[in-house]
């Protein structure tokens, strides 16, 4: 069921970006709203109890678009991504009902952002290497996510991830901060490892852990291959022995970092698990050692739309330049000091003992004792 | 002031205050790269590289003491106040900034009251070193003269 994705990491963060745009364009499509509110109203999903719905919203949709649609792949050598209402058959004498993942997500995500359902876009990344797959995640009334995959006949709030998969959240409604992770755990967008924790699915609705995951201000970007380059600010999501503190993070990392902070991941509650958020000294890739590198995002700049904050309060636009320290450090004066000190003291010590004793200070046996012997 | 001549004194406090004042000012500057859209991935890691430079400067002088201010520490923080100066003009010229403000210069037109007592602070300081140059000098004499001559055989 699970289709191979674009060749290339190039490939995939096109198509995501892609995929984002298309669930854009269908949530705010009159089509797809009519569409969404048909299905609702056919399976008597009508909201007015105030009871929780979402999930019930979210499964009626999908079983909708699965009875409307048929899974097929990509032609071959060709990745093609269709909007919500070509796929759902919505616009005139437009109509593809088959489609692959993406195609899945583009439709049910349109429709489930339409209804102000918040929605997520997940790739997953398999342990093989070879294989790429796409699902949504979406949060209930109790902030809790759950996986909506429109590719398989599983009902929402189920995968069949393996272990190992890597997950990259992305949100297609807006550029903004990332938190790194939490599965199951409310936030915009990041990465995760399946299985390194309580998964995602087992933890929703019962028992949740009320922690959250730490937040990232900023806009930050996955970096599939863990190479970092000099200069830049990365977050390092890292697991570490049991018994480690942030500071022994720290020190693992401050030879070839510029550490700036290591937060530390009590959502994960069976593993030690921290981010290291710092530059990099040096062209690198993270690969596990001491740690285990679980996901390294990079710092990217703010969207250009996106309006700058006001300054904070003590602050001044205008560059100015201090007046330059003069003069020389009091340490240079004390040993200059102390050098003088000793070498005058010892011209003078010298001095005093001749008058003293009649003789210098560095003179052997008088000449005519030696002599007598 | 200082007199002619006789160079400035750079105490700990100074260097600590001048340090402080850099850091800030760098955080602040790097506050900025980091919300400008307008600078580039190349410019960002050569504010970076530059950045870890000077913060490693920073919190290696973070708290100086008297025998840690030796040799070119001051020309060092000098060289780096000019760099990040620099580099706030370039990120000015696209983006926002947001800095720290420097503490008020003190006043360029000093009255001949407190210009001789800065002379009067300053002659005391020279004469401290100068005094205790000659004393610590007149111990080491003092102590050697002491040292008793090699007994003389039978």
């Amino acid at each position: 069921m699970r289709a191979p994705y674009a060749a290339g990491t190039a490939g995939h963060a096109q198509s995501l970006q892609v995929i984002a745009a298309k669930i854009r364009e269908g949530s705010a499509s009159q089509r797809i709203s009519e569409w969404a509110g048909t299905v609702l109203r056919d399976a008597g999903l009508h909201g007015r109890t105030h009871a929780p719905i979402i999930r019930q919203q979210v499964q009626a949709l999908l079983d909708a678009f699965r009875g409307q649609t048929v899974y097929a792949p990509d032609p071959v050598n060709k990745e093609s991504i269709q909007s919500a209402e070509v796929t759902l058959c919505l616009t005139p004498n437009l109509c593809i009902p088959k489609g692959d993942c993406d195609d899945g997500v583009v439709a049910v995500g349109s429709a489930t952002a339409n209804l102000g359902i918040t929605t997520m876009v997940i790739k997953e990344d398999f342990p093989n290497g070879e294989q790429s797959h796409v699902l949504l995640a979406c949060r209930d009334e109790d902030g809790e996510w759950f996986t909506v995959d429109p590719s398989t006949l599983l009902s929402v709030g189920t995968s069949q991830s393996p272990k190992g998969t890597k997950r990259t959240w992305v949100n297609p409604m807006e550029n903004a901060g990332a938190e790194i992770i939490g599965i199951g755990r409310p936030f915009t967008e990041g990465v995760e490892i399946i299985s390194i924790d309580t998964p995602m699915d087992a933890s929703v609705g019962v028992g949740a852990d009320p922690q959250t995951p730490p937040t990232i201000p900023g806009t930050w970007s996955n970096v599939p291959d863990n190479v970092v380059h000099a200069g830049l600010r990365y977050a390092v999501a890292v697991t570490s022995p049991n018994d480690w503190t942030a500071k022994d993070v720290a020190k693992l990392f401050s030879p070839d970092w510029l550490v700036e902070n290591v937060i530390d991941r009590p959502d994960l509650t069976t593993i030690r698990a921290w981010v290291m958020i710092g530059l990099a000294r040096h062209d690198a890739t993270l690969v596990d050692g001491a740690v285990g590198i679980n996901a390294v995002l990079q710092e990217q700049p703010p969207p250009a739309a996106q309006p700058v904050p006001p300054p904070p309060p003590n602050t001044t636009s205008q560059p100015q330049q201090p007046p330059p320290l003069t003069g020389v450090p009091v340490g240079t004066v004390l040993y200059w000091m102390l050098g003088i000190a000793a070498v005058g003291g010892l011209g003078y010590g010298v001095y005093e003992y001749k008058k003293k004793h009649g003789r210098h200070l560095f003179a052997g046996e008088p000449k005519r004792r030696r002599l007598a012997r | 002031m200082s007199i002619p001549g006789f160079p400035e004194i750079q105490f700990p406090s100074d260097m600590k205050l001048a340090v402080q004042q850099l850091q800030e000012s760098a955080r602040g500057t790097d506050d900025s790269v980091r919300q400008c859209a307008a600078i580039d991935m190349g410019t960002r890691a050569s504010w970076g590289d530059f950045y870890i430079g000077l913060l490693d400067f920073t919190k290696a002088h973070a708290d100086p003491t008297a025998l840690d201010m030796v040799g070119d520490l001051v020309q060092r923080a000098n060289s780096y106040q000019l760099q990040l100066f620099a580099w706030q003009k370039k990120i000015g010229a696209s983006c926002a900034l947001t800095l720290p403000p420097l503490p008020p210069a003190p006043p360029k037109q000093q009255s001949p009251g407190s210009a001789a007592a800065d002379a009067i602070v300053s002659v005391f300081k020279w004469a401290t070193i100068a005094g205790a140059t000659i004393g610590g000098a007149y111990v080491v004499g003092k102590a050697i003269s002491l040292i008793p001559p090699p007994a003389r055989r039978a």
